[in-house]
């Protein structure tokens, strides 16, 4: 077994992939990676065990003559029960290929061959070779080394006798025949020519008589083929005598040969010129095992023919892949699809339109424009990608051979390798099943070197491609990934993190929050930061979701959202802390950071927190409020808004603890006049509050209090609107949200909500952080991820201080007064969204400890929509199987079935056990048959002859068996049942002899 | 059982194996004609006399020769000048059972004057018809070693021959019998019949009454098919050559007493099939015979049998 050219590829292709996904941490890579180890681990399988059961005979034509072609059979026997596919014959030059030989059938593949020397000639180098499924690796039978026979070279001869060696003479024979010789009388036989009969003698006996006369004369030759004992001379004589040998014995004459080596008597007839032939090709070196020098090895030049249509497909769905890479002009995309297609047409009618030295100024002129102009301008990974897609239009135009055909899906590869590294979408997802799925159609019906066929897509291609991304689905779990935050900082570093080059467009914290600013958003599935509690209670029971409270805003200026600066003095107890440039710094206490209302003596809730190094901001967050920080930098302040801040962004990524006494921060206990300062500052809207009063009284109803009014406004926002990520709801403004669209992302809920609270006079401001919800059982931690990043409304009410709102609905609720349609499609956006979210999670983000995790989950508890997911895929499975499988079988039991009556399930129940017991029957054997072969192997069993025999008349007769006959075939039946062994474990020793 | 009876009676003239006889007998059984093509010295006559002897009907040998011509066949007009009449004096054919011994030393215008008789069971002379008695079988032997002077039959006269048997060597307890004995060729001529040819007519209706089922009928056009598809064979099976080789199965399950075919009635096929097919091959002679009955047998264990 080795690995083919096209293998090698596919090998630097996955360790290439390795490399990429390593260094990138992405997962599609990865992804990819995996499915290439697959689909190698597949083909490296099949081919180890491929041609396992197959064993291959020569089946010699009767007469071969030497330096004349013929065709040499090879009798291919597959003694396994599974069918063996796509393999060849092949003498080192030529190949016969077979597309499928079933369990125990046979097939003959034959190749040209011509014995340049007379006698036995040696045949080495023959072999069966597969490159089944995929063409990646070749494994390979060598046959055993044989010997053929070839008869001297034999040439026309006239009448004469050109040869000295040869000598005639003539005797009289005493045969019958036309002569003049009398040879004998005899009775006429009736029927026989009249004009035999001898009338003369008929005249005088009364009876017809024939009269007979010897055959006139014998030709005798004599051929010699003696002389000098090797060499040209020596085989151009045995060549005349073997020439002269054939005419003479046509001729009808006797023919004697005399050699050094003996001397072959008169004879004639076929047989004995079949003798002299062999003699004569034995003679001298004849004997020796000859090792004919091989013709010299003719590669069959490159074919320019139509490329199949599967390369096209994949670079089809390459090209696609590149429409999700965003930051790749799609024009160039859409530019490149209708040459494709073009392509594939002048491909079918044999046009190259475009001459190959205008090509090659072209792609000269290009590699200029992408060294001087390209890079500089698209950045490498942008020109790289033009680049490979130039290499595609210039493959696809060019004339095809085998060759180009697959340097095009290698580009395709390429191609689609690059947007791996670059795309996120769950289309991505699809393209990746449609692209292996045309890769693996191509390549499995592509034997190679052999004529392109159809692919025919058994059940066995079927399984194959199944168990190869169930192997790649294994692969992505299995295979490591460098996801530690060291590790993410040395690759930051390094420039390769694609979360930083990308960071603009996907959806995540920041500190910037404006509203119509973001447009379209993606979901980053990198990790932000894991949230635990030191509390072994909590970690056993963790809540279900965890609010982490990063920043607040309190000014808005109908676009964006700003903290104003403020000074004012804390009073906490023993001394006051007066704030500089609007923050005041928390007290530090021995490791540490207290603020201004943390009493130790009071319990706190602690969490710890680890935040990696994505989050370009210096905000502390924290489970409610901040009440004491330990473990992290040196220093914190606090400011007006309530958020706590380290001195300077944690770029490296940091670790603390957070002690937490109040659910929302309760600072403001320890601010005098603070009444004061909050109408001042967390009632302002934009505009005046008129636009938004007649709204917000409509959304608080009837409630009078403050608290109800806010949980009704709340209410209305979750209730009626819908939560959205799309393009136009993150373009949109306020207004579009509040009057017309009724949708959009959290930053319009939080926004919408706080203004409306404050027409209604009740203090509000805008907070932001994270909302967890996926709790790691195995890490005991909450994975935050970028795409947890989320927005919500802190009001002020008298009485009960800071309250959190969350007006944002959950993902899956419902949007408001839904019409049928609307509600269909909205619930496949939803089921859409869900699977979305998952893919975010579940792949893109998937990392070591989500796989610690997973393998937890799966190890301890089988959840149960975990285990409904399994009954589902192997429900799905088995009815894939079920749908493939059953026409044949049904088609086979309707062959076997028919006017059997009672006694064909008995019969067949026999057979079954039989076969279980180690009888197998060949397809071609009668029932007779198989009886006869099993008495041979154990006389205990004759009883199925006359089973046979019944079962026979029963299946052919047209009549069904009597009842005693059945009662004859039952105890049949028994008696063979009690001469098998006592039915064992399925491990049973199946002999895969036949019989 | 008849039949039986008559394989026993042909088998104490001719020593060899059952099977022989059997497909001798099914040929006849069949409306089938017989070629027996072997090396010389193997009992072929005897087995074509031993045949015909055994039922009561009219036997004929023809030597071939070739100058035999087809009126020496087929009969001739005769001019009567005594009443100025024509009258037809019927040649040899007119025989239930013919032996035509060496078939293939003879002129193809004479071997093609069989195709009519073989096919039709009647003969054509000067414009007349004249239908031949019924049962109507012949036998005819070849030696396939010696080819010099003969003229080998052609594929449509090949195709006519239901059965081309080979008989083989006796094993040496059949040799010790065949030599110790008495004269195997004079026992052979004295054999006495054991059916009427009445039996014989209506034994060929019942083996025409053989219920074939349709798995059968697949099966054989699955077998037909196949020698069509093989690439070392040049010209594959016809349809008469398939609707012969259901005949003969018929035949040979009736021999057995059984009014159904099995799956290893239609296994006949080597004798049956083995002469219809061309095969790309350059050897000739007896070679050529083996080489295109392995290829039948090899076809056998390709066709999947119905069970």
């Amino acid at each position: 077994m080795r690995l083919t050219r096209f293998g090698f590829w596919v090998v630097l292709a996955a360790l290439f992939s390795l490399f990429g996904a390593a260094t990138s941490g992405s997962n599609l890579l990865t992804l990819v990676n995996g499915m290439l180890l697959a689909v190698l681990l597949v083909s490296a399988f099949s081919a180890w065990h491929g041609l396992g059961g197959l064993r291959a005979d020569f089946v010699f034509p009767g007469q071969v003559f030497q330096a004349t072609g013929f065709s040499l059979g090879v009798a291919v026997r597959n003694t396994r029960r599974r069918p063996a596919r796509q393999f060849a014959l092949t003498d080192g030059r030529a190949r016969a290929a077979c597309a499928r030989l079933d369990g125990g059938t046979t097939v003959e593949l034959a190749l040209p061959v011509a014995f340049p020397l007379r006698g036995r000639n040696a045949l080495r180098g023959w072999a069966l070779e597969s490159s089944h499924p995929f063409g990646l690796f070749r494994s390979t039978i060598p046959l055993p080394g044989v010997f053929g026979l070839a008869f001297p070279r034999l040439d026309e001869m006239d009448g004469r006798l050109p040869f000295p060696a040869v000598r005639e003479e003539t005797v009289a024979l005493p045969r019958r025949g036309v002569g003049d010789e009398f040879y004998g009388l005899r009775d006429y036989v009736e029927g026989e020519d009249s004009r035999l009969i001898h009338w003369k003698l008929t005249a005088k006996t009364g009876t017809p008589i024939v009269k007979e006369y010897a055959q006139q004369l014998g030709h005798r030759i004599t051929i010699e083929a003696c002389g000098a004992p090797g060499g040209p001379e020596t085989e151009r004589r045995i060549a005349e005598a073997a020439s002269a040998a054939r005419y003479h014995i046509d001729s009808g004459a006797e023919v004697r040969l005399v050699t050094d080596e003996g001397t072959l008597d008169y004879g004639r007839g076929l047989l004995h010129l079949e003798a002299i032939l062999t003699n004569l090709a034995l003679l001298g070196e004849g004997k020796n095992d000859r090792d004919p020098a091989p013709p010299p090895n003719r590669e069959p030049g490159p074919v320019s023919r139509a490329a199949p249509a599967a390369p096209y497909l994949c670079a089809g769905i390459a090209l696609a892949s590149l429409l999700l890479v965003e930051d790749l002009n799609p024009v160039l995309v859409l530019l490149a699809a209708p040459l494709l297609l073009l392509a594939r047409i002048f491909d079918r009618k044999r046009i190259h339109p475009v001459p190959k030295p205008a090509l090659d100024t072209l792609t000269g002129l290009y590699l200029l424009f992408f060294l001087f102009f390209d890079i500089r301008r698209s950045g490498i990974q942008g020109a790289v990608t033009h680049l490979v897609l130039y290499i595609l239009a210039t493959l696809v135009l060019l004339p095809k051979t085998d060759r180009q055909t697959r340097q095009i899906f290698l580009t395709s590869f390429l191609i689609f390798y690059i947007a791996s590294g670059q795309a996120v979408s769950l289309w991505y997802f699809g393209l990746f099943l449609a692209f292996f799925l045309a890769a693996g159609t191509w390549l499995n019906g592509r034997l190679d070197g052999g004529p392109v066929r159809k692919p025919a897509w058994t059940a066995a291609s079927a399984g194959l491609v199944l168990v190869s991304f169930g192997l790649a689905g294994a692969s992505f779990i299995v295979m490591p990934r460098l996801s530690s935050p060291r590790m993410q900082r040395f690759l930051a570093a390094a420039g390769l993190s694609r979360f930083q080059a990308n960071a603009r467009s996907f959806s995540g914290l920041t500190e910037r929050v404006e509203l119509g600013y973001m447009g379209p958003l993606r979901k980053n599935s990198a990790r932000a930061m894991q949230v635990g509690f030191p509390d072994s209670a909590v970690q056993a029971a963790p809540p279900p979701f965890v609010r982490i409270r990063g920043g607040a805003f309190d000014a808005f200026d109908g676009k964006r959202w700003r903290k104003t600066r403020s000074d004012f003095v804390y009073d906490s107890g023993d001394r006051k802390i007066a704030t500089r440039h609007a923050q005041a710094w928390m007290r530090r206490d021995a490791g540490t950071l207290a603020s201004p209302v943390y009493d130790p003596a009071k319990p706190s809730a602690a969490s710890d927190f680890v935040i990696f190094p994505l989050l370009n901001t210096a905000l502390v967050f924290g489970l409610g409020e901040i009440s004491a920080i330990e473990g992290g930098p040196s220093g914190a302040v606090i400011d007006f808004t309530d958020t706590v801040s380290f001195p300077s962004a944690y770029l490296e990524g940091v670790r603390y603890r957070v002690l937490s006494q109040a659910e929302t921060p309760t600072y403001y206990l320890r601010i005098e006049a603070y009444e004061g300062i909050l109408k001042e500052k967390y009632l302002g809207i934009p505009g005046g509050a008129e636009k938004y009063a007649p709204l917000a009284r409509e959304f608080a109803g009837a409630a009078d209090d403050p608290i109800s009014r806010a949980r009704a406004i709340e209410a209305r926002f979750r209730g009626g609107f819908a939560y959205s990520l799309s393009a136009a709801a993150g373009r949109q403004t306020l207004d579009d949200f509040l009057f017309r669209n009724r949708a959009g992302n959290c930053e319009f809920f939080a926004t919408a909500m706080c203004l409306l609270l404050r027409a209604l006079d009740i203090p509000s401001r805008l907070v932001i952080g994270f909302l967890g919800e996926e709790w790691n059982a195995y890490g005991r931690f909450f994975d935050i991820r970028q795409s947890d990043a989320h927005a919500w409304v802190e009001a002020f009410i008298v009485g009960r201080g800071w309250v959190t709102f969350d007006p944002t609905p959950s993902l899956l609720g419902q949007a408001r007064n839904p019409g049928l349609l609307a509600r269909v499609w909205g619930s496949i956006d939803q089921a859409f969204q869900a699977l979305q979210y998952r893919w975010y999670r579940d792949v893109v983000g998937f990392d070591t400890d989500t796989r610690q995790n997973l393998l937890y989950n799966l190890k301890l508890e089988l959840s149960p929509l975990l285990l409904k997911i399994l009954i589902g895929l192997a429900a799905a499975a088995g009815t894939f199987a079920a749908l493939i499988l059953l026409p044949r079988r049904r088609r086979r039991s309707a062959r076997r079935g028919g006017a059997g009556g009672g006694g064909d399930a008995l019969y067949q129940a026999v057979l079954e056990r039989l076969a279980r017991a180690g009888y197998l029957r060949e397809p071609w054997q009668t029932g007779i048959e198989y009886a006869e072969g099993v008495r041979g192997r154990n006389p205990a069993l004759a009883p199925l002859s006359d089973l046979t025999a019944l079962h026979n008349q029963a299946r052919f007769s047209g009549r069904p068996l009597t009842g005693p006959e059945r009662a004859d075939g039952e105890r049949l039946a028994g008696r063979i049942r009690d001469a098998l062994p006592r039915r064992r474990k399925r491990s049973c020793r199946i002999s895969k002899k036949p019989l | 059982m008849p039949i039986a009876r008559w394989i026993e009676n042909i088998r104490t003239a001719f020593i060899g194996g059952e099977d022989t006889v059997r497909l001798a007998v099914t040929a006849l059984l069949a409306r089938g004609h017989l070629l027996i093509e072997d090396v010389p010295g193997i009992g072929k006559t005897l087995l074509g006399v031993a045949l015909a002897r055994s039922i009561d009907s009219s036997f004929r040998r023809i030597q071939f020769t070739n100058d035999l011509l087809p009126s020496d066949l087929l009969g001739f007009t005769l001019f009567n000048p005594r009443d100025n009449s024509f009258s037809f004096k019927s040649g040899p054919l007119f025989n239930n059972i013919i032996l035509a011994d060496e078939i293939n030393r003879t002129t193809p215008k004479t071997q093609s004057a069989l195709l009519e008789a073989m096919n039709d069971g009647r003969v054509t002379v000067d414009g007349a018809t004249y239908p031949l008695p019924e049962p109507f079988m012949i036998i005819a032997t070849q030696n396939p070693v010696e080819y010099h002077g003969t003229y080998p039959l052609p594929e449509a006269q090949l195709d006519r021959f239901l059965v081309r048997l080979k008989i083989g060597y006796p094993n040496p307890a059949q040799e010790k019998e065949i030599i110790s004995g008495g004269d195997l060729y004079l026992r052979a001529g004295r054999l006495g019949p054991v059916l009427t040819i009445a039996d014989v007519l209506s034994l060929q209706a019942e083996a025409e009454a053989v219920r074939v089922d349709g798995a059968i009928l697949d099966y054989i056009i699955a077998l037909a098919a196949e020698t069509r598809r093989l690439p070392r064979i040049k010209l594959g099976v016809s349809p008469r050559g398939a609707l012969l080789l259901r005949r003969a199965a018929q035949a040979w399950a009736l021999t057995f007493g059984r009014d159904y075919v099995v799956p290893d009635d239609v296994k006949l096929a080597v004798p049956v099939l083995a002469h219809r097919i061309v095969i790309d091959s350059a050897s000739y002679g007896l070679l050529r015979i083996h080489e295109s009955d392995a290829l039948v047998e090899e076809l056998l264990r390709k066709i999947a049998a119905p069970l």
